[in-house]
């Protein structure tokens, strides 16, 4: 059947996965404080460099301030900054312990949204020599988090407490530099966010996400938005597709009245296996497929496994879409680093920066990612309040080059920011909502990093 | 062409109630979408001509919304001043900051809402129809229906195909491996309140890929082996001299597909390893670990595969001797019944659901054997058995302790969900196994006490 116009052709881009956040083993069987050595030893370089930066040859009161190599080597009364390791104690952290320790609880402690009091919260630095309590205004107001590394610059007081003057973090890495368009072309080049699809395999699903399927296949509205959609050159799809998995209501009741009461099953149940979510999903891939290239993360409610960095989702879960493995379909790790272009883009689904978010006073999720990004740590919370994976050689939580585009899925709300280092870096920041709840679709400009978002709703 | 689209969207809308998308209307007709989107404005336009209301019909609006979000956002933007006071980067124009995010919207409209949904917009992009149907429709939902139906009516074109046919965005670059696709998913039963459920009855159109109907083939042959096999197993039955009365009763699961996990596993336990077709059987994606290597389903044909079947049958009763003998061996040292490997296999599959449950509360360490069940009466059969069970309790200091008591139990048959009771995907297994194992059955109950709830899944793997 011939057509007036010919089929819009999909924009391509260049695509390179960073397997930095691969594991190649899967041995949970060491401890995880080689992690808190090997983040120390490689940050605690950059921070002193900083901290010289800052702090040479500075006079408070007539007095020099001195460097000092471990946390124990503090001397009261003397003013001296320190490289180490923040540990946050937080009586409303989740404690394994704690829980033992309650025989019988009644009933599951209850998730909290925040961990913070400032009331009771106490902040330490410390290094493999040891703990030093930290005080201060300077350190109250300052949203720290454990796990993350800093230099701080004060004395200690007569109760063993060290009064925080300054601080410096490592702040962002090096950035290399993004390839300039050779000449500015008309053509825009995207690159689709997306999370939170929360497939549930119900009979209904939702409409929206039909909409968007059509839309980034070119086949919904007029030839202009075809068009536009034929410039998205590929769709990141951060976290969460699947929806949580929870009881079949309607099954379950339809098998109560075939079975009666006198076989009750403990432990698993095959029967309740539900495979309708990743089939639902698996058509949907490969429709997207074989026009647009996909990246899928996994996220915390997906089958993948929940520390991280989580691994990618296992082809076979997607009979139809993993032929397209090798081409258009890339299942990916959580979080995730890959150049698209020249440009690169580092991720999580959102588990680290829900975690972050418990830490400080405040909700700003774009601050938060800033942060994360001066202390340069992807997870600065794993492996304290979030799973992770008990790294031996390497703490692949550092970031150690700056990503062009840093985004987050799984927000309340979509927002942006560019944040600027020290050496002329500049990184655009993204929350991406979930798509469940906002039916929102995130697209960045390569060109120029802006931001738009196109809702796909229905009306009624 | 005209007259194909209106007298398909007549038939479809008009008598048999259904409702029609875009997207349906164009693999329907296999035609442009953009050409489907115009006739089906066509058709309601001719059909509300000829009479009003007769048809309705839902669009899809594309604009930039009028700036209600924005202002909302640029706040939440807005009072991050605070937030980095110690900061020593030099704090980069807020204006950029501040940049208003582009914004568009896709909205799914039924007629009625259409100049409400335009009022909303600062600028229409665009409007075009997405559905017809014969009335209004109270839910947007069961238009993600037709939108489900789709995926699971029409096969899925390479990349090439489907631009050139459909409009969808040309990707030259995608390459599909090869490798037999999956066998379709099981049509599944739509419930639909408000419009009917269109159902097709045809078969899925030829183009439906070789490998729709290898895959089917492969299907087929799972069946034919089963009976093939049913009746060499008679057979043998009546050499043994063996009542079957539950062969026949057995047959009854046969139409249940066999997709299930542990049907595979039951399945695959007693076959030989050199039966290359039956192997088949569990579904492909189950048994494809790694994806890198797609299975390849090559067709047999008819004659080889009876050769085939009476060879393996003959190695098959051959191998059976060989292990009874080595059986007999084995249990003189344990002086015990002998049972043959096949036997044992039985009650295994019979008792599964129960072991795994009682695994699950209490641990059953050595089931001696029960006093043998009346065999004339399979339904119902009252049995004792000896269980092992922990005891967990909590002595005055507080500790738990966890004792083992030993006691003897009664159980029917009733407990067990019957062999023949077609119900559950749970009574599966056992049912398609105590059908293979037919003729062994009785010697197998009898066998029932140290068949072993020890055994566990892997040493269904180990045996081959």
């Amino acid at each position: 059947m011939a057509s007036e116009n010919p089929p819009f052709e999909r924009h391509q881009t260049v695509y390179k996965t960073d397997p930095k956040f691969q594991l190649d083993t899967h041995s949970y069987q060491t401890q995880y404080v080689d992690i808190y050595f090997l983040r120390l030893a490689k940050l605690k370089r950059i921070v002193e460099a900083h901290g010289r930066e800052r702090w040479d040859d500075v006079e408070v009161n007539g007095e020099v301030v001195q460097r000092v190599d471990r946390v124990l080597d503090v001397r009261q009364g003397k003013l001296c900054w320190v490289v180490g390791t923040i540990y946050m104690d937080m009586p409303l952290k989740p404690n394994v312990l704690e829980d033992i320790a309650k025989d019988h609880f009644i009933s599951a402690p209850l998730s909290r949204k925040k961990y913070r009091d400032v009331e009771k919260d106490q902040i330490m630095i410390e290094d493999e020599s040891g703990r030093l309590r930290l005080s201060g205004s300077k350190i109250k107001t300052e949203d720290l988090v454990t796990g993350c590394v800093v230099a701080v610059m004060g004395t200690e007081a007569s109760n063993g407490e060290f009064e925080v003057i300054d601080m410096a973090l490592p702040e962002l890495p090096d950035q290399t530099e993004r390839p300039t368009p050779s000449a500015p072309s008309k053509d825009k080049n995207y690159v689709a966010l997306l999370s939170g699809l929360d497939v549930t395999g119900n009979i209904h699903e939702s409409i929206e996400t039909h909409l968007l399927v059509e839309y980034l296949l070119g086949e919904a509205g007029s030839p202009e938005d075809q068009a536009k959609s034929s410039s998205i050159s590929r769709l990141i799809i951060a976290g969460n597709s699947l929806s949580e998995p929870h009881a079949q209501a309607t099954d379950d009741a339809a098998a109560s009245s075939s079975r009666t009461t006198k076989s009750k099953k403990y432990g698993y149940d095959a029967t309740s296996y539900n495979a309708k979510p990743t089939t639902v999903l698996d058509t949907l891939l490969s429709d997207l497929c074989t026009s647009i290239s996909v990246t899928l993360m996994p996220g915390e409610t997906d089958p993948a496994n929940a520390s991280l960095p989580q691994q990618k989702m296992h082809p076979t879960m997607f009979p139809t879409a993993k032929y397209y493995a090798g081409s258009t379909f890339i299942p990916s790790t959580n979080p995730h680093a890959c150049e698209i272009d020249g440009v690169t883009f580092l991720g999580t689904s959102g588990q680290t920066i829900d975690d972050v978010f418990k830490y400080v006073d405040g909700d700003d999720r774009l601050e938060m990612m800033e942060k994360t990004l001066r202390w340069r740590l992807v997870a600065p919370t794993a492996p304290d309040t979030l799973w992770c994976y008990p790294f031996q050689d390497d703490d692949r939580f550092v970031i150690e080059k700056c990503p062009h585009v840093y985004f987050v899925g799984n927000q309340p709300e979509f927002g942006t920011r560019l944040t600027y280092g020290l050496n002329n870096q500049i990184v655009r920041c993204i929350t991406i909502p979930k798509f469940s709840e906002t039916g929102e679709l995130v697209l960045i400009d390569l060109e120029t990093l802006e931001c738009e978002v196109i809702s796909f709703k229905s009306k009624s | 062409m005209s007259t194909d689209y209106s007298s398909f969207l007549a038939a479809r809308v008009l008598n048999d109630n259904k409702l029609v998308t875009y997207r349906l209307l164009s693999r329907e007709l296999e035609i442009h979408v953009n050409k489907a989107k115009e006739y089906l404005a066509a058709f309601h336009e001719t059909e509300n001509r000829k009479r009003q209301g007769s048809c309705h019909a839902t669009y899809l609006v594309t604009g930039i919304p009028k700036p209600l979000v924005q202002p909302s956002r640029s706040t939440t933007d807005k009072d991050d001043d605070t937030y980095m006071e110690s900061s020593p980067v030099p704090r980069a124009t807020q204006n950029e900051n501040e940049e208003s995010v582009k914004t568009s919207s896709v909205i799914l409209a039924t007629e009625e809402e259409l100049e409400g949904v335009k009022e909303s917009l600062k600028e229409v992009t665009s409007i075009h129809i997405y559905s017809v149907e014969p009335g209004p429709i109270k839910d947007l939902l069961v238009i993600s229906d037709a939108s489900t139906e789709l995926y699971s009516r029409f096969p899925t074109l390479s990349a090439t195909e489907k631009s050139k046919i459909y409009g969808t965005t040309l990707n030259k670059y995608v390459k599909k491996r090869e490798g037999a696709a999956p066998p379709p998913p099981p049509p599944q039963p739509t419930k639909s309140s408000t419009y009917v459920v269109p159902v097709k009855k045809e078969p899925i159109s030829a183009p439906a890929a070789a490998s729709t109907s290898t895959s089917k083939d492969t299907k087929k042959d799972v069946k034919k082996d089963f009976f093939g096999s049913i009746k060499a197993k008679d057979a043998q039955k009546q050499g043994q001299n063996q009542d079957s009365t539950s062969s026949s009763k057995a047959k009854v699961p046969l139409k249940r597909g066999q997709s299930d996990l542990m049907s595979s596993f039951s399945n695959a336990q007693p076959k030989k390893p050199k039966q290359p077709e039956k192997k088949k059987t569990p579904p492909p994606d189950f048994m494809d670990v790694d994806d890198d290597e797609p299975e390849e389903v090559e067709p047999i044909d008819e004659e080889t595969r009876a050769a085939e079947r009476a060879k393996q049958e003959e190695k098959r009763r051959e191998r059976e001797e060989n292990e009874e003998e080595l059986r007999r061996m084995m249990d003189e040292e344990d002086d015990e019944p002998i049972v043959t490997e096949r036997a044992k296999t039985t009650i295994e599959a019979v008792e599964s659901p129960e072991e795994e449950e009682e695994e699950a509360m209490a641990s059953p360490v050595e089931e001696p054997p029960a006093p043998a069940p009346s065999a004339s009466a399979p339904g119902r059969r009252k049995a004792k058995r000896k269980v092992t069970k922990k005891v967990r309790s909590k002595d005055e200091h507080g500790y738990i302790v966890t004792r083992e008591i030993t006691e003897w139990e009664e159980y029917s048959e009733d407990d067990i969900p019957a062999p023949a009771k077609p119900a559950k995907p749970a009574a599966k297994p056992n049912a398609f196994t105590a059908m293979k194992q037919a003729p062994s059955s009785q010697k197998g109950k009898k066998g029932a006490g140290e068949s072993g709830p020890k055994r566990d899944i892997a040493s269904f793997f180990q045996r081959k």
